[in-house]
């Protein structure tokens, strides 16, 4: 690449180190066959006066970027647990037939390449791909065939092009009975005008706010009971409260990098009403005294990073960003990231680094974000779906917030239905559901010829529920003293066809993928784990190798320096709970497991 | 010393933000430690450092001291999980202590045989890294005797400043780089050495140690560095046949440890067989080999002849910035009270 | 250095001028990195070539050869017109500012650009704004301050600047020159100097030699006459007036200016004795060749750039029949009459403390285990970490008024490009020692000229060629390294190598002060070798 476009690629986004992503994922789309050859990062780092080493790390950390070529079009396959239960493999085997090619590989015509990848955030419509920024969900050969054939005539977009079944709307779950706050006004207001967002009383709670005492609006925040949304439940207005006080620069983020195999709610409330983000950060923004707001957003929500981009940009026309908002003395603005294929970036701290242009890799604590955050300044870090339950609080009230949900688990939440109902999709529940009623009442039951056998809630690092936990509240609290987890609230149902030890096979394979490689235990941890559950589905294993699994799992709990090493003993010791026996069976070399031969033959023997 | 807390029983005084750790070695309590290193900031990925605070698991290189804690560094769990992260470790390189330089001066190999460590088993995942024994004039990389704690890449950071390394890859697949996935030799690597001399296990060494003398063999004297005026102190290590193996920068010097590449491998021109031996006298145009006292006598005399003859101030003498403080005032002593003369200069201005 | 390498992490702000600090002091050239680059402090470079601390720089000025003191006079002026200099310092501890100032007034940023070829007079407004906002600033130079005919009066730039901003007596602060050789401090100290005994005592003062000739036992009057330096005893021997010359431990056929001349000289003299650990260039010419100890075969102090004390150990035997320096030294003076008695290096030193009020109070034993830096007068003195804390050794410092000159040898249309020399990482001095260290060797082993791509393209030279060098004095061949660290019009030379010395290039011309050769700038020629009846097809 030229080095006039790699100095107008820096001009862009600036030359400071921050940009790295965003000018990479820049120059890769600017290349005709999406990849970064090492001349042209070798040439930024010195345009940007960054070490070499750096960028070369950086590059290699997120799975997007690749240093060698790829295709006009890179396909990519979800295999993530929704998707994998929903029929990957066929899907895999489908495409590798069509296009005659391996995984890591082009056809001739220089036209497609080949990858797997990590939950796309479309759950519902499992199982799905993504060709360059463009997803699609339902897939069956049919389709497939369809759509490839398509992109072959076709030249890439701008933007995206995705399926229609993707878009958010549809992902939503409509006719049965649920408390609609955060999707009140999906599908009313319209994304790309900001002013039928107004014209529903949007930015009147950050009007209210800015009225008032900051340590004011942290109280009600506090009052209200709401909690973190993103999967650890802390309670928000305490976090705000943590964030140092005094005049350095301060920072808002928005954890935007939705990747908890089959979570989805981030990606809609995003696509179909940006504006209420915008106007969350904002009221937090001035709550903690911070001036800039940065959406830390997944590579892969490319429709999302257009949609609130075009938010900011009209909030801003429209002055709730900027100087003097509403003619006070507050100013703010919003600035988006993104992301480029890495689930530890859900870590604050690796969010963190991500956003300075670093490697993700999850600082430790203390000191937190609250202290030491972006740029080493105070920042507070919030899931979407808190930072967008801020305005309705604000507007109307902590009292009228807590009238739903459990004592000390207030307001609703929203849970993505994935897996073998008749429905899935998205619903807003109060605080507390059960999976019954979930499964029953809002997924329709179990799909036709499906019997339940398990759900994995809270997502793959979530525990598995069996029938006796039917019945149990899903909050935050009640689920961990049953050893499992709500997580960011997926609920993925596996039924009589899935095989447990093919099941966990796929989750630690995702750990092993995941895996920053940082500290010990969850680099080796998570590559043993995986190595020994493979060695169930291929029948090599012997009893022993169960404990030895949980003991490995239980190490990384101890001993891990962020919480994706300590994740795996959940869905381990859940899934032997229930499972035990299939492990057992698995041991005996003549036993026969097509799901597990199935997974062998697709993802490991190539 | 403004918080006090205690440590296996034992009532410590250490300062706020003080990381338990650093506190625990301060008191001579040792908490078995890999990735951490006093000259560098603390990084919390080898997890071997973990301690209970208040019960709680807590990795003490990362882990600041609080008013009252009470942290336990040793108990039978402590022990049990430090071991198994060892095997880990054992598990994902290819470690043998046989053909490696660092034999008996391997933290890694230290603390298996602390814990008493047994082979890894043989069918876990290993994956195969970079060796590189050639590249480069100065230093050898071996990283499957890598453990990823990230003390080379911190060296290079925060000591050389020059970030020649990095981490690349991710997860299980994580590994070095240095500069674009370069070979050392073809990197910017200026070949400080400071990474080897920070790397715990063989992983990175130096070039020309490698069968010079077992490490518990070798003899480690400090002296000065002969190059410029900094004045570096470093450890030298000789064999037992008396030959110079390698220098390590000494912390107690203006230094602090560090090194440049002259420090770090310019002393083998002291036993090179370029050295002269004995005096010689030439005669004919030709230099022979002459006895001290042929050769001295003839010195002297012939200075004596000149300063007779001419003036004292016929003789000069140039003293030398490479010679002691010693040597450089006998040189003037000579010259101004045998000789007779201020005729005396040395290369100050060059 | 008035202050101490541990305070550069005190320091806000550095200026590196006339030092190419990351190679020629490695050290602590990446502890001045570390402040800039991870720890954000600011930092100012001054040098005619694009050094590698350049890219780290928030200003960056590339001037011409040989204009430091224009550059120092127009900060200076800045800081006096902008009204940013330290008023208090000024007034309670220094004399002669109004002279200064009055001088300084024609310095105005635009004059001073143009002098040193500098694009944006601004840069200079901006660069004297910085040291003012971001105090102590610590200012570090090396020999492309003073190996220049005016290298005296760029020190004393150096010294107003730092004077002016209060920068001096203060943590992370002061004038810092850094030394080249290991003991080029403690060799001065020792007064291997013409005009100097230890401690700097002058030879013309009669106390002085009083009290010599009482410690030595001298038969015969001390002269008080001072004596010549290395460059003039060179001249003295083309007169006939210098007939032999002992030579410890250097290699002036390599380092010193205009090579062919040394040689001349050399060989012209009565007797010529070199004292050496190899075979040098400059051995190669005696009569008499005498086999020395390296510095890890014996014991002995040696005095850093920031004049801290160190012992040297004897960590090998040294090989054949080779003794130390001093016991040579010992054993000629004690054949001529002398009745010295010198057991050990420890010897020598009590002696030298006697005799050296700086070094009074510094014993063998003080230093196995304490870090002392001069003066330190007494045994319970713990040696001075600052220089002229809270007066200057004159008692008020002085401004002087220094006026820019022009380098001696000017660009003419047969001499048409500029040369400055220096040295590079790998090497040291004229190579005796890195030359045959196996890995240094191997690193870098032929020497090369930096020119700016402009240039090589305007003489159709390609990198890696070789080319002819030539100035008045002498020319070599060497291979060109094309690379914009230099502007056009100038190349650059390392010295280190015999087979393309630059000394055979470089002139004597010399600072009447101190008599340092301006071996940072000449006038020089380029010519591609087979334009010259070369080697080449």
């Amino acid at each position: 690449m030229n080095k006039e476009i790699i100095s107008k690629a820096i001009n862009k986004y600036g030359r400071e180190r921050e940009h790295l992503m965003n000018i990479l994922r820049e120059l890769e789309s600017l290349s005709e066959d999406n990849y970064l050859d090492v001349e042209t990062l070798s040439e930024l780092a010195e345009q940007m006066n960054i070490p070499k080493s750096a960028v070369a790390g950086f590059v290699d950390f997120y799975t997007m970027f690749k240093t060698t070529p790829r295709a006009k079009y890179v396909i990519r396959i979800c295999k993530s647990t929704s998707c994998h239960i929903m029929g990957a493999r066929t899907i895999f085997e489908e495409i590798e037939s069509i296009l005659d090619i391996k995984p890591g590989e082009a056809t001739r015509d220089g036209i497609f390449y080949l990858e797997t990848c990590q939950c796309l955030g479309v759950c519902s419509v499992a199982p799905a791909m993504m060709i360059n920024y463009d997803i699609h969900g339902n897939l069956t050969p049919e389709r497939l065939k369809k759509i490839i054939d398509d992109y072959r005539k076709k030249e890439p977009v701008d933007g995206e092009a995705c399926g229609p079944e993707v878009e958010g709307k549809k992902c939503i779950i409509e006719g049965t009975p649920q408390t609609k706050r955060l999707l009140e006004n999906v599908g009313v207001v319209n994304p790309l005008e900001i002013d039928t967002y107004v014209a529903k009383g949007g930015f009147d709670a950050l009007k209210k706010a800015l009225g008032m005492d900051r340590g004011d609006i942290i109280d009600i925040i506090k009052d209200s009971g709401l909690r973190g949304r993103g999967g650890a439940g802390f309670p928000a207005g305490m976090k705000w409260s943590f964030v140092t006080k005094g005049d350095m620069q301060k920072y808002v983020i928005c954890n935007a990098d939705e990747g908890e195999p089959g979570t989805f709610k981030d990606r809609i409330l995003m696509e179909e009403n940006p504006q209420a983000l915008v106007e969350g950060m904002a009221i937090c923004g001035y709550a903690i005294d911070a001036s800039i707001g940065y959406i830390y957003i997944r590579g892969e929500f490319r429709r999302s990073i257009i949609r609130l981009q075009k938010a900011i940009d009209q909030a801003r026309a429209k002055g709730y960003l900027g100087k003097n908002i509403f003619g006070s003395s507050f100013s703010f603005d919003i600035f988006i990231k993104e992301g480029g294929g890495a689930y530890v970036c859900g870590e604050e701290t690796s969010l963190i680094n991500s956003m300075e242009g670093k490697r993700g890799y999850p600082r430790f604590k203390p000191p937190f974000p609250g202290v030491t955050g972006f740029m080493g300044k105070p920042s507070n870090v919030n899931n979407v779906e808190t930072l967008m339950s801020v305005p309705m609080i604000i507007e109307k009230g902590a009292d009228w917030y807590k009238s739903v949900g459990l004592a000390g688990c207030t307001g609703t939440k929203l849970y993505c239905l994935s897996g073998k109902m008749n429905r899935t999709g998205l619903v807003e529940l109060p605080m507390g559901a059960t999976l019954r009623e979930i499964i029953d009442i809002h997924g329709g039951g179990m799909k036709c010829g499906s019997k339940f056998k398990f759900a994995q809630v809270g997502g793959s690092a979530g525990g598995m529920l069996g029938e006796d936990l039917m019945d149990i509240p899903l909050d935050i609290d009640n689920p961990m003293k049953h050893g499992v987890t709500l997580g960011s609230g997926v609920v993925l149902v596996a039924d009589q066809n899935t095989c447990p030890v093919d099941f966990l096979l796929q989750i630690l394979s995702f750990f092993e993928h995941e895996s920053c490689g940082q500290c010990v235990p969850c680099r080796v941890g998570t590559s043993h784990l995986h190595a020994m559950v493979k060695k169930f589905a291929e029948r090599k294993a012997s009893i022993s190798d169960i404990d030895l699994m949980i003991k490995k799992a239980e190490l990384m709990k101890k001993t891990s320096l962020c919480a994706l090493g300590q994740s795996p003993v959940m869905p381990i010791v859940t899934i032997l709970k229930y499972f035990r026996s299939d492990f057992e069976k698995h041991c005996d070399p003549s036993h026969r497991c097509p799901e597990c031969e199935s997974s062998l033959t697709t993802y490991y023997i190539f | 010393m403004n918080i006090e807390f205690i440590i296996d029983g034992k009532l410590i005084r250490a300062h706020k933000g003080q990381s338990i750790l650093k506190a625990a070695l301060l008191n001579g309590i040792d908490i078995p430690h890999l990735c951490y290193h006093e000259k560098l900031s603390a990084t919390g990925a080898c997890r071997l450092c973990i301690v209970k605070v208040n019960g709680m698991y807590k990795a003490s290189c990362t882990e600041p001291v609080a008013e009252g804690i009470d942290v336990v560094t040793y108990d039978e769990e402590l022990s049990m999980m430090r071991k198994e992260l060892l095997e880990m470790l054992l598990a994902e390189g290819d470690h043998n202590c046989l053909y490696c330089h660092s034999n008996g001066n391997c933290e890694l190999q230290n603390y298996c045989y602390q814990y008493n460590v047994e082979p890894p088993a043989k069918d876990l995942p290993k994956n195969i890294r970079e060796v590189d024994l050639t590249s480069s004039q100065g230093i050898k990389r071996d990283e499957n005797k890598c453990i990823l704690c990230g003390r080379c890449v911190k060296a290079c950071a925060e000591i050389q400043v020059n970030f020649v390394w990095d981490f690349a890859g991710r997860g299980s697949h994580a590994h070095l780089t240095s500069d674009m996935y370069e070979k050392i030799g073809d990197s910017s690597c200026i070949q400080c050495g400071t990474c080897v001399q920070l790397c715990p296990t063989g992983a990175l060494s130096f070039q020309t140690v490698l069968g010079r003398g077992m490490n518990w063999e070798l003899k480690k004297e400090s002296s000065i560095c002969i190059y410029c005026g900094v004045g570096c102190k470093i450890d030298f290590y000789t064999n037992k046949e008396g030959k110079l193996v390698k220098a390590m920068g000494n912390d107690e010097g203006p230094n602090k440890g560090h090194l440049c590449v002259k420090g770090r491998f310019g002393f083998d021109f002291v036993q090179s067989n370029k050295r002269l031996t004995t005096p010689l006298i030439k005669k004919n145009g030709k230099f022979e080999k002459a006895t001290w006292d042929e050769a001295l006598d003839l010195v002297a005399s012939k200075f004596g002849e000149i300063k007779e003859k001419s003036s004292p101030d016929a003789l000069m003498a140039f003293a030398s910035a490479k010679c002691t403080n010693e040597e450089n005032y006998l040189m003037q002593k000579f010259m101004r009270s045998v000789i007779g003369t201020n005729n005396i200069d040395h290369c100050a201005r060059l | 250095m008035t202050n101490s390498i541990r305070e550069i992490p005190l320091s806000e702000s550095f200026l590196i001028i006339g030092s190419n600090t990351t190679e020629n002091h490695p050290v602590i050239g990446s502890m001045i990195k570390n402040e800039v680059i991870n720890k954000g402090k600011k930092l100012v470079v001054v040098d005619p070539r694009k050094i590698e601390l350049a890219r780290y720089a928030d200003i960056f000025l590339q001037i011409k050869a040989g204009t430091n003191i224009a550059i120092l006079n127009g900060f200076a002026h800045v800081l006096i017109k902008e009204d940013l200099y330290d008023k208090e310092f000024v007034q309670n501890r220094c004399e002669g500012f109004e002279e200064m100032a009055k001088a300084l007034e024609k310095y105005t940023p635009e004059f001073v650009a143009n002098i040193c070829g500098i694009d944006d007079p601004f840069k200079i407004v901006e660069a004297a704004r910085l040291f003012a906002a971001s105090k102590p600033m610590a200012l570090y130079y090396c020999m492309g301050i003073t190996q220049f005919k005016s290298g005296t009066n760029g020190v004393k730039s150096c010294a107003n600047l730092q004077m002016l901003l209060g920068n001096i007596g203060i943590l992370g602060g002061g004038v810092n020159p850094l030394r080249g050789q290991n003991n080029v401090q403690g060799a001065c100290d020792m007064g291997a100097l013409p005009n100097v005994y230890t401690g700097y005592q002058s030879v013309s003062i009669d106390d002085n030699r009083e009290k010599f000739i009482k410690m030595w036992g001298s038969e015969f009057e001390l002269s008080k006459n001072p004596g010549l330096t290395v460059v003039e005893s060179l001249n003295g021997v083309l007169t006939g007036d210098v007939k032999a010359i002992y030579i410890m431990g250097e290699n002036p056929v390599i380092s010193d200016p205009d090579q062919s001349h040394v040689i001349e000289a050399l060989k012209q003299l009565d007797f010529l004795v070199v004292q050496d650990i190899v075979m040098t260039e400059t051995a190669a010419l005696a009569d008499v060749v005498l086999p020395a100890c390296a510095f890890l075969e014996k014991e002995g102090t040696v005095t850093n750039t920031e004049r801290r004390v160190q012992l040297m150990k004897k960590i090998v035997t040294p090989p054949g029949e080779v003794k130390e320096d001093w016991r040579i030294i010992m054993e000629i003076a004690n054949i001529m009459g002398a009745n010295w008695d010198y057991k050990s290096a420890e010897d020598i030193f009590e002696e030298i403390r006697q005799l050296t009020p700086s070094y009074g109070g510094i014993t063998y034993k003080r230093l196995e285990k304490e870090l002392i830096q001069w003066p330190c007068p007494r045994e319970n003195h713990p040696g001075t970490q600052i220089l002229h804390k809270d007066r200057f050794s004159r008692g008020l410092g002085l401004f002087s008024v220094v006026e820019f000159t022009p380098p001696a040898e000017d660009i003419d249309p047969q001499y048409p490009m500029v040369l400055t020399t220096g040295r590079i990482l790998q090497h040291f001095h004229t190579g005796t020692m890195t030359r045959n260290s196996k890995i240094l060797d191997e690193i870098c082993h032929e020497a090369f000229i930096e020119i700016h791509p402009n240039d090589a393209s305007n003489y159709n030279i390609s990198n890696g060629e070789e080319i002819s060098i030539s100035t008045r004095r002498g020319s070599v061949r060497v291979k060109a390294k094309i690379t914009d660290r230099v502007k056009p019009g100038i190349i650059f030379m390392p010295f280190h190598f015999a087979e393309a010395a630059a000394n055979k290039l470089t002139h004597d011309a010399m600072d009447p002060y101190c008599s340092i050769p301006e071996l940072k700038i000449c006038a020089c020629k380029i010519e591609k070798v087979n334009a010259i009846g070369g080697l080449s097809e």
